[in-house]
């Protein structure tokens, strides 16, 4: 880097600089940093729009979809004229748009059981930003299996739920057994949600993976926050370790 | 008895976890359940038997993005 482009680099992270627990030793951890948002969707485009504004050297973005026009309430990595597209490399254009040296990776074939292991392990944080149960519990299981942290959100109409998962703590499977038949798990499009509500969760869920990067703050690790934001109240649970869950068991991952 | 931090009226005894869910009509398929702070599991809901002090939190765990 010259004097001049160092120049530019310090004020663009200037308002990181100035706080204590990030300052220019953070910024160069969030620049080494990798984080995976599977779903850009809703709670995806906040969470890797504010990672890659913060300067995370490499976001991976792992979706199968195209770009609905009934998507565009709610999911601002999108304009109007990216309907149709590819939601994964729509995505990317708007990353690099945001901040041109961040590495953006995309996976538009999404994440699946044969693809989760080899393409988890590439990144340091993942974020659950997907809309369905089976890939959640897929998403957990990797994650516990491979030792890495699952900043999980989740929506509803107005409510919104954020937590971590992580080494030492719960797994999802910890909080809720899945249920034996996939299909009869709720489905997460069906129904009506305000457009703000994953603005709000998915910006929490890049909160938590920046301050994974940066090793600072208390996590939602072992605790959930609920947020009903029509009644706009928070509470929060704690999440045991299940000691009957099989991510205590020793042959399981 | 309390159930998500209001007074639960319809306590009696033998109550279980899985008379409140049918009372309440709580038909969400993914629930998390906690008794005095303790989760519970989908498996114990028809034999965990609540008592008229128990506090009682059942959430819906959210699952859209």
């Amino acid at each position: 880097m010259g004097e001049q482009e160092k120049e530019v680099y310090r004020e663009r992270y200037k308002r990181h600089w100035m706080l204590p627990e990030v300052g220019e030793e953070g910024q160069k951890k969030l620049e080494q940093g990798r984080v995976l948002v599977v779903g850009a969707g809703g709670l995806g485009s906040p969470a890797a729009l504010y990672l890659a504004a913060a300067g995370v050297g490499t976001i991976g973005l792992a979706d199968f979809d195209r770009v609905d026009v009934s998507n565009l309430q709610r999911q601002i990595l999108y304009r109007e004229q990216d309907v149709g597209r590819k939601k994964a490399e729509a995505a990317a254009d708007c990353l690099q748009r945001r901040n041109s040296v961040v590495a953006v990776r995309i996976f538009p074939e999404g994440i699946t059981p044969g693809n989760a292991e080899q393409i988890l392990s590439e990144f340091d944080v993942v974020v659950d930003a997907t809309d369905r149960f089976p890939i959640r519990y897929l998403l957990s299981d990797v994650c516990r299996k491979l030792g890495k942290p699952d900043v999980y959100g989740a929506i509803c109409q107005f409510a919104g739920q954020v937590t971590v998962f992580a080494p030492g703590g719960p797994c999802l499977r910890c909080l809720c057994p899945e249920n034996p038949d996939p299909a009869a798990e709720p489905d997460g499009r069906s129904f009506g949600v305000l457009g703000a509500v994953p603005g709000v969760i998915g910006s929490l869920q890049a909160v938590e993976a920046l301050k994974l990067l940066l090793g600072i703050g208390e996590t939602l690790h072992g605790r959930m926050l609920l947020l009903d934001l029509l009644a706009m109240q928070a509470e929060e649970v704690e999440i045991p370790v299940n000691p009957r869950c099989r991510c205590q068991q020793p042959d399981r991952g | 008895m309390q159930l998500n931090n209001r007074p639960y009226k319809d306590w009696h005894e033998g109550l279980t976890i899985r008379g409140v869910m049918e009372h309440m009509r709580f038909t969400w398929p993914k629930l998390v359940v906690k008794v005095n702070g303790q989760l519970v599991w989908p498996e114990d809901y028809d034999t965990v038997v609540l008592n008229e002090d128990d506090d009682l939190q059942i959430i819906h765990l959210l699952g859209g993005g």
